[in-house]
């Protein structure tokens, strides 16, 4: 994704602080209709993650949104998880191992296929851009929402980009379609990435997401 | 009012109808009011996108994309091309989940584990760009030109092969296409009519087709298949020589399941009835061909008799086949083939061939050896480039070797160091591990080099062994090829076209054409003056222009641009000029004859079988192009595994079953990593199995291939190269059957 956009994103860890605690409340409760109000909070959540899913790049490790990751989970009580984490950041090769990770799961692994490709077709069509991907692209056009043409529009990232936009303008409607669309293919993903991740940092974030993304009455 | 029954309201109608014509009326009523349905998977709203050149074989069909949403929803032939038409193949059709499948190349990728057993670090272009420059660099700096090998293969590897070749300086550059495939072909055509051939024989207008070993329909080249139904349709015969009952041995007048390798001893047998029953075009030979006599000698060496039992065809056979081109000649299609590296006799059959075609006179003309004219287009080439150093090359040892240098002398010298030492190889869309025969020396040769760079659409066997792994865009996402032919007519002016490949979708993921990649790599290697075009665009267009043509006016003619040829393909007359040392057909050739070999066309038996074991035959299926669709999802199901074929006799002696699953042993020891379904039938010679070629690939990272069927280059291990080209006879392997962990022989 465009670094000129993570940049943006990077003010916006400012406000990350503010809504953080708003923010696990709302995580523990699992309901989103509770925080109506606090739909831009809900926003720059969905942009978080969305950044947090794309491949770990230089200052990564040492970014606001790791920091936040450590102290949402504190807050979440997810201690195993946030010692496990801020362990991991403070070891000398973290980042070129949490690539490695990365690279293995989600693009291509030496030894195996790619265990969990973030690409939601791959879990409906066992393809990329297919049926389901078009649907997907429909509904990011009549939504303003435009990504470059190169990316593939049902990959986690931008599913998860487009909540963030939805969001924003509150349209409660449409994220709730994007939800449920979610909600179709994101367990199976959850799973591979817990039974083939080498450390605790992608299967905490999936953790999250899946929590996030749940139905509310759940 | 008694009640009316359907079964009579149904028969006043039918006596209505009887005297109105009712049916014309409610037909156009009813298209008139044909509802506005739409079923799921339609190609409602999409846009079709002219210029696609498809490279799911190696043909180049022109294409029509269907897209919708940014979505490439479906491949057909453009219905403007004059050379498949409308029609492309199940591969073509395919070509969408080549660009959708999940398990392509997408970013570029460092190796930090070993090669052949990697573990990927996603990398910035940047940094994969830069690591290359510096590597490259350092071998050249240190082993000079020659240190360095490439592999290309494919329209994306031209540019940079011409890099590495004319800028860089090493002749160790080896094609698959040559030295694997059709190089031995061209070569002996060469060395015969003083040009190169393609398979284009008038195959629509003969009276008689003569196919040696062909995969005609089973390699489906579209319109290279409608040329040669076209012509059975006319009620051409054919003869099909092949140890096995192939697709087209299935439509044969003739089928001769010859011993395999002995192909040639059949084909001068064929020309000495000829010769001594004067049944060939005297005036066409006196008037075009050099080198008579000697070449008469040649033919009577090999006399139906002694052929018949070399092999194992009935004498009377072969005579009929010659009587019957000879009554049909020169309207005859003899096929040069285009797989042609079998059992390293390969140039001295071809050239029996070539020959065969000059003695029934059946070259331009109707139903002959008629290639069609191809418009003129221009080149791009590396500004300032240096002459080649005659010094460092390996390949002068078979002088009549295609362009390039022989793989089989690039890998020792890796191994060995000598002449020189190999230290760097750029290996573009080939994948040497399944091309190459003996897996152990070429995965040897990987692991001795200095620095592997490999670039792909794909994973695929050899891609394990990369340092640096570079994505490619697919076909259908950049420019590359300008596709050109021409279309033969009977009764008037010829046709000619132009076709550039042009994106039908944007590039995918993070991946970059072959101009970007090799510019920069040049770039970082210190040749940045050299470097000729700076994009995709740029190069097309250089070579469009000599033609009047550019993308621009391409794409306002849909893709295609399409004139009357001025020439004609068919030739006037008897008199004929050949850019052969001679002027003429070399019959026989005092070129060769000066450098050691056979100057007419000489049969050497192939390698002997040894007792016990079979021929290891192999080749194509429709579905499949080599490794490279191994993992297409809608293809592999077409044909998930490649079922080995075993004589019916045999396999009741050997207690083998239609369906059982076997693993199989080679002259060497070898054994197949993987297993494979028996398909018992009586269409295949006793001393020989069949194998369809491209199964049973490595890679763990494809999903979908990897482990599927059974890979028959990994028990080529025989080195056996043809004496005069260099290139390699890949069918000179022998096998036994392994069942249930015991080794059967076959009982011969």
């Amino acid at each position: 994704m465009g670094i000129i956009y993570w940049n943006v994103k990077a003010i916006h860890a400012i406000i990350f602080l503010w809504s953080y605690l708003t923010f696990a409340q709302f995580l523990k409760s699992g309901t989103m209709q509770q925080h109506n109000a606090n739909t831009f909070g809900a926003s720059i959540i969905y942009n978080w993650l969305s950044y947090l899913v794309d491949y770990p790049n230089k200052n990564f490790l040492y970014s606001n949104e790791v920091h936040f990751l450590i102290s949402l989970l504190e807050s979440l009580r997810l201690t195993q998880n946030a010692h496990g984490i801020q362990a991991f950041a403070s070891t000398p090769d973290a980042l070129l191992r949490l690539q490695l990770e990365y690279t293995r799961l989600f693009i291509q692994d030496g030894k195996r296929p790619a265990a969990a490709p973030p690409y939601a077709s791959f879990y409906l069509e066992h393809r990329l851009w297919g049926e389901s991907t078009e649907e997907i692209m429909r509904l990011y056009k009549t939504h303003g929402f435009n990504l470059p043409p190169n990316e593939i529009p049902d990959a986690l990232c931008w599913e998860l980009a487009f909540l963030a936009h939805v969001a924003e303008q509150g349209d409660m409607q449409t994220e709730g379609l994007m939800l449920q669309h979610m909600r179709t293919w994101f367990p199976i993903f959850q799973e591979y990435v817990e039974t083939h991740a080498e450390h605790i940092f992608y299967p905490t974030l999936v953790k999250l997401i899946q929590i996030l993304i749940q139905k509310e009455d759940s | 009012m008694a009640e009316i029954t359907r079964r009579h309201f149904l028969q006043a109608a039918a006596l209505a109808a009887a005297s109105i014509p009712l049916s014309r009326a409610i037909k156009v009523y009813a298209e008139e009011k044909k509802p506005d349905f739409v079923p799921k998977g339609s190609f409602e709203d999409t846009q079709s996108i002219a210029g696609g050149v498809c490279e799911m074989c190696f043909w180049r069909c022109q294409l029509v994309g269907k897209v919708r949403n940014g979505r490439l929803v479906k491949l057909e032939g453009n219905p403007k091309s004059i050379d498949n038409g409308k029609a492309i193949c199940a591969r073509g059709n395919a070509g969408i989940m080549l660009a959708y499948d999940a398990n392509r190349l997408k970013y570029p990728m460092k190796n930090i584990g070993e090669r052949g057993n990697p573990k990927w670090q996603r990398i910035s272009w940047e940094e994969a760009l830069d690591e290359c420059g510096k590597r490259l660099k350092a071998v050249l700096d240190k082993y000079g030109p020659q240190g360095i090998s490439m592999f290309p293969h494919g329209a994306s590897a031209k540019y940079p092969m011409d890099f590495f070749e004319t800028v860089v300086g090493t002749p160790n550059i080896s094609e698959a296409s040559f030295f694997q495939c059709r190089g031995v072909r061209d070569q002996a055509y060469l060395t015969t009519y003083g040009h190169t051939c393609d398979e284009n024989v008038d195959m629509a207008n003969a009276k008689v087709i003569f196919l040696t070993g062909s995969h005609l329909g089973e390699n489906i080249h579209v319109s290279h298949t409608m040329s040669y139904l076209k012509g059975l349709e006319n009620g051409a015969k054919l003869i099909v020589i092949d140890p096995r009952f192939s697709a087209a041995a299935s439509k044969a007048d003739i089928w001769i399941p010859i011993r395999p390798g002995t192909d040639t001893a059949l084909l001068l047998a064929i020309m000495n009835h000829l010769i001594t029953k004067g049944l060939y075009d005297k005036a066409f030979v006196q008037a075009n061909c050099t080198g008579f006599e000697e070449f008469k000698k040649a033919c009577s060496l090999w006399p139906a008799k002694k052929a018949a039992k070399e092999c194992d065809v009935p004498e009377a056979q072969i005579i009929k086949i010659a009587e019957l081109l000879a009554q049909n000649a020169p309207n005859v299609a003899i096929h040069p083939g285009r797989f042609s590296s079998w059992y390293g006799n390969d140039f001295q059959r071809i050239r029996a061939l070539a020959c065969l075609t000059a003695l029934l006179g059946a070259y331009k003309v109707p139903g002959g050896f008629t290639n069609p004219i191809s418009p003129k287009t221009g080149s791009v080439k590396w500004k300032d480039a240096a002459e080649p150093d005659e010094k460092i090359n390996m390949a002068e040892k078979w002088p009549f070797h295609p362009p390039g240098t022989p793989t089989d002398a690039i890998r020792n010298a890796g191994i060995t160091g000598k002449p020189y030492p190999i230290k760097a190889t750029v290996i573009w869309g080939q994948n040497i591990v399944q091309t190459i025969p003996n897996q152990a020396m070429t995965i040897e040769f990987l692991k001795k080099q200095d620095f592997v760079l490999c670039v792909d659409v794909m994973p695929t066997d050899v891609t394990m062994y990369a340092d640096i792994l570079l994505p490619e865009p697919t076909y259908l996402e950049r420019y590359d090829v300008i596709k050109k032919g021409g279309k033969l007519s009977t009764n008037g002016p010829d046709k000619q076209y132009i076709a550039a490949r042009m994106p039908i979708i944007t590039p995918l993921h993070d991946v970059k054409d072959s101009i970007f990649i090799t510019n920069e790599i040049a770039k970082r290697m210190g040749f940045e003056r050299h470097i000729p075009v700076q994009n995709q665009e740029e190069y097309v267009n250089k070579i469009l222009e000599p033609a009047g043509l550019s993308l621009e006016k391409l794409r306002a003619e849909n893709g295609i641009h399409i004139e009357e040829s001025t020439k004609k393909a068919y030739r006037n007359g008897n008199e004929l000029e050949f850019e052969t040392p001679s002027g003429k057909i070399e019959l026989f050739s005092k070129e060769l004859a000066e450098k050691g070999f056979a100057g007419a066309p000489a049969y050497t038996p192939p390698p002997k079988r040894p007792a016990g074991y079979a021929h290891l035959l192999f080749g194509r299926v429709p579905v499949h192009s080599f490794t490279r669709t191994q993992n297409n999802l809608w293809l592999h199901n077409e044909m998930p595994e490649n079922a080995l074929w075993i004589n019916d006799k045999m396999a009741a002696k050997m207690g083998i079953k239609d369906g059982d699953r076997v693993k199989l042993v080679n002259q060497d020891g070898l054994t197949s990593a993987t297993d494979t379904v028996v398909l018992v039938t009586p269409g295949i010679k006793t001393d020989a199995v069949f194998l369809p070629h491209g199964y049973g690939m490595r890679n763990p990272m494809l999903e979908i291939a990897k482990d599927k069927g059974m890979d028959d280059q990994s028990l080529c291990s025989a080195n056996c190269v043809d004496p005069q080209t260099g290139t390699h006879g890949i069918r000179a392997n022998f096998v036994r059957l392994v069942k249930d962990g015991k080794t059967i022989s076959f009982p011969i």
